[in-house]
């Protein structure tokens, strides 16, 4: 799974840590989510998808992988 | 480096110099009777802990300490292979004690199994944390 996580939230000038604070959850599950090494739950896919003013079709890329 | 001196570190520091003060009480007046001895040391000892805990917490950022998913699926899932290696481990242990005769006691492996239950929990909540595809 692929994200553009990074991308929106440059775009909204958001750092890892304030996005992780606007969402509740570590800095830490940020970086793994714009890895792409970590499958969010639905409910934090929807946190994130509504802090950077998108859906999570938008957000996340999902592969065959 | 920063230090935070919010209310969570604080409270966690106070209550571990309590306890600490507790458990020199408990020793100070104690009356000889061991299992009161060992549960001031151990008082002392969880006290220590706790002031070390919130010191080394207090040094970084209330987003890295948080309780998330992520740490939730880590520590279910660790919790989850520590519980099958206590498992195995008790009966590793039963099988040697009745192949060999050793003649250990339930009573001494309890303390065995439990030291490789909390050592095996740590290393993998630190392995899954790492690899992170949880």
């Amino acid at each position: 799974m692929k994200t553009r996580i990074k991308e929106f939230r440059a775009r909204y000038n958001l750092t890892q840590e304030k996005l992780a604070s606007k969402v509740g959850v570590r800095r830490e599950t940020i970086v793994f989510l714009e890895k792409g090494k970590y499958n969010p739950s639905l409910k934090l896919a929807h946190g994130i998808a509504k802090v950077l003013k998108t859906t999570i079709d938008e957000l996340f890329i999902f592969g065959k992988d | 480096m920063k230090i935070r001196k919010d209310k969570d570190i604080l409270s966690f520091i106070g209550v571990g110099l309590i306890t600490i003060l507790l458990g020199s009480a408990v020793l100070f007046f104690q009356t000889g009777s061991k299992t009161i001895m060992v549960l001031g040391g151990i008082s002392i000892l969880v006290g220590v802990m706790m002031c070390i805990i919130g010191l080394v917490a207090s040094t970084k950022p209330k987003t890295e300490l948080m309780q998330d998913e992520r740490v939730t699926r880590i520590n279910e899932k660790a919790g989850y292979y520590a519980g099958w290696i206590i498992m195995l481990s008790v009966i590793i242990l039963f099988q040697a004690n009745k192949i060999w005769s050793l003649g250990v006691e339930l009573e001494d492996m309890y303390y065995t199994v439990l030291f490789v239950g909390m050592i095996s929990w740590s290393i993998l909540r630190w392995f899954y944390n790492k690899r992170s595809a949880i």
